[in-house]
């Protein structure tokens, strides 16, 4: 990529949720600041699962929180139905966020220490003033927890899987239309993976929502996201569908990935991302790749097409479309 | 298969079940003998016999008598069993029903000498006599003394702890919340409080309200100097735990689901903040019952003949250390063993809430 552009963005239907463009610095000390991400922009249609991969410090993170609005981004847009999120009064805001909720990574931190489960699982009903025992006990069956069993534990008595379920029930309770999982299993042991991941697909297909899934592991978007998006050092390498984007790899980045995955020989990685403090000029993925040259030095590649719903941003490949 | 579980229990506990009920009767013979010891020491040795000798038989039977009830309850329990958390608990419950209940129990005089004056003076302690601990230099009861003068103690750190905590909680939170000059103002002011030594303060508040002669005056002014000089720390520990806790997932979390500040603080911060300040509470109490007890024994606290463990042993004197040793050694064993305890206990649930119940701790 580590390009930029708006070429894969579908015009013909309003998105669930839209982001254009997003840019978000972490200010470090006075006048220093990290840029986290560098204007990315993405849709997500109804019902659909958009993955967001990368390695960690590529982004994600800081891009679902801008989503959220936790904090604001420092430049661009989101929206949700259309309904721009910037400038809004707090309590609209408020208002806003509860079509669009967030699973994070810490399951375990995630949940009040002193609560119990059937607490926990009703906080976000609380605060929208709807108390349904019924509804939560319903909700907790529904993540695989039994109320009669865990109803009155904690979160020191419960596995991360179980935190995770719970953070799940949560957060669906209070019926979202998207629902964002920020690395939702990377916590988990691997077999619980899994089943936590299973667990998303299943109340996502009853529930219909749509999700932004983030994660740095390919196989498990692989199981869960009809549609991938590349990111690395805050810009996209690839984004496309998701079988288009394992069959023909098109971005030196995501062929690495994917070679990583795979376990494949990984012909040429010198190295680690570059500080994100002075991010490499021009392409920022041209540090590590072995196709690069002077005009990746210079120029910021743009997302073209390569394929029916496939858009690379690399000035070499594919080699034909230069 | 029921008979193999029989079997390799069996193999487990048996050796066990020998072991347990052989440490049982040793705990029994230790513990005798060390009450022996101490009766022999207390009670029978001549009383021309040196007294540091005593106090080193003292010891060592009480030592024995510890390890003796320690072995007897594990093995009547047949596990391992924290005895000396479960003592300590035991000997703050009794210091506390016994204060509370002083004017009830059946002590010789504490406080008029001109009711004593057929009492002999400076008497060591005999267990059976009317005066168990002894007497001090004006033939008053030590051991009612001592339990007289763990209501000043026990009252005093107890309101300074209460106040501490009751300001410096909330301003320490606000002050991690609010960030920027609020914060700055607290942390100078803070500061400059620790910058000052703890007793000149005390001594200067003292001297402001004067000394004290009745044991409500005492602990309300003790109680108050105590509290402004323990504020900077409690509310520099509520001001760390309360900023560790905003960066916490949950809070983040609560956030997305559309929580308000008012809830936020409600539900997420104020329980683990209280709960986290709370379980340093015991311990700050041992510390403040040491600091009652030097003030009270530079004679700025409680005056006699009011007794405090202090000025008992202010009143006993150094310099008679030698020739009446338990005058001193009485009310001294009362605060040690109290703040021994508080600590011991402190530190028990300290560590049981940063294990399980709090988020935030200090280790």
């Amino acid at each position: 990529m580590a390009g930029v552009g708006e070429i894969h963005l579908r015009r013909d239907e309003t998105p669930v949720l839209s982001v254009r463009n997003l840019v978000v610095q972490h200010r470090l000390r006075r006048r220093s600041f990290v840029e986290a991400v560098s204007g990315v922009s993405f849709d997500v249609l109804h019902g659909e699962t958009l993955a967001l991969v990368g390695e960690s410090g590529s982004g994600k993170s800081s891009t679902a929180r801008a989503v959220i609005q936790l904090p604001p981004p420092t430049g661009g847009e989101v929206a949700l139905f259309g309904r721009e999120l910037q400038g809004v009064s707090p309590e609209e805001l408020r208002q806003l966020r509860r079509k669009l909720q967030i699973i994070v990574q810490d399951p375990v931190g995630a949940l009040n220490p002193l609560k119990r489960v059937r607490q926990l699982a009703a906080e976000g009903l609380e605060v929208w003033s709807d108390r349904d025992p019924e509804k939560v006990d319903a909700m907790l069956t529904a993540v695989g927890l039994d109320p009669e069993i865990y109803a009155a534990r904690r979160r020191r008595e419960l596995s991360g899987g179980q935190c995770q379920r719970l953070c799940i029930a949560r957060a669906l309770l209070i019926g979202p239309e998207m629902l964002i999982c920020d690395e939702p299993v990377s916590a988990l042991d691997v077999s619980i993976q899994a089943q936590i991941v299973e667990l998303l697909r299943e109340l996502q297909g009853s529930m219909g929502l749509s999700m932004l899934f983030i994660s740095h592991d390919l196989r498990i978007v692989k199981s869960i996201a009809s549609r991938v998006l590349v990111l690395y050092m805050g810009r996209v390498c690839e984004v496309g569908d998701a079988d288009a984007l394992y069959s023909s790899p098109t971005h030196p980045y995501t062929k690495l990935l994917i070679e990583a995955v795979e376990g494949g020989a990984i012909e040429a990685d010198p190295g680690e991302i570059p500080s994100a403090l002075e991010p490499p000029s021009g392409c920022r993925f041209r540090t590590r790749c072995p196709a690069a040259d002077a005009r990746c030095v210079a120029e910021v590649p743009q997302l073209r097409q390569v394929g029916d719903d496939h858009f690379v941003a690399c000035h070499h490949f594919p080699d034909e479309a230069r | 298969m029921a008979s193999t579980t029989t079997l390799a229990e069996n193999v487990r506990t048996r050796p066990g079940l020998a072991w347990t009920s052989i440490r049982t009767w040793i705990g029994v013979a230790e513990t005798a003998l060390g009450v022996a010891l101490d009766y022999v020491a207390i009670s029978v040795i001549d009383r021309s016999e040196s007294a540091p000798l005593r106090v080193v038989f003292v010891l060592a039977g009480l030592v024995l008598a510890r390890r003796g009830i320690g072995d007897l309850v594990c093995g009547l329990a047949k596990r391992e069993v924290d005895v000396g958390l479960w003592l300590s608990v035991g000997w703050l419950v009794a210091l506390v029903v016994a204060a509370t209940l002083a004017g009830l129990l059946p002590f010789s005089d504490y406080i008029d000498p001109s009711k004593s004056l057929t009492v002999a003076q400076f008497m060591t302690p005999n267990l059976f006599s009317a005066h168990p601990l002894g007497t001090d230099g004006l033939s008053l009861d030590l051991l009612a003394r001592c339990v007289y003068g763990a209501r000043v103690s026990i009252l005093t750190s107890a309101l300074a702890v209460v106040l501490s905590v009751a300001v410096g909680v909330p301003i320490g939170a606000l002050a991690a919340l609010r960030g920027r000059a609020f914060d700055h103002v607290v942390n100078i002011l803070t500061d400059s409080m620790l910058s000052v030594p703890a007793l000149v303060l005390l001594i200067a508040l003292a001297t402001i309200a004067g000394r004290p002669k009745s044991v409500a005056a005492a602990v309300l002014e003790d109680g108050i100097g105590l509290a402004i000089v323990t504020l900077p720390t409690v509310l520099r520990l509520a001001r760390s735990f309360t900023s560790k806790l905003i960066s916490e997932e949950f809070v983040f979390v609560s956030r997305a689901l559309g929580a308000t500040n008012t809830r936020i603080v409600l539900h997420d911060l104020t329980p683990n903040v209280l709960l986290s300040v709370s379980s340093y509470a015991l311990v700050l109490a041992a510390v403040l019952i040491v600091a009652e007890g030097s003030l009270s024994f530079l004679g700025l606290g409680l005056q006699p003949p009011q007794p405090t463990w202090g000025n008992m042993m202010a009143q006993a004197g150094i310099s008679d250390l030698s020739l009446h040793p338990f005058a001193i050694l009485v009310p001294g064993t009362f605060m040690f063993l109290t703040v021994f305890s508080l600590n011991r206990v402190g530190e028990r649930a300290r560590s049981a809430f940063a294990a399980g119940g709090s988020v935030v701790s200090v280790t």
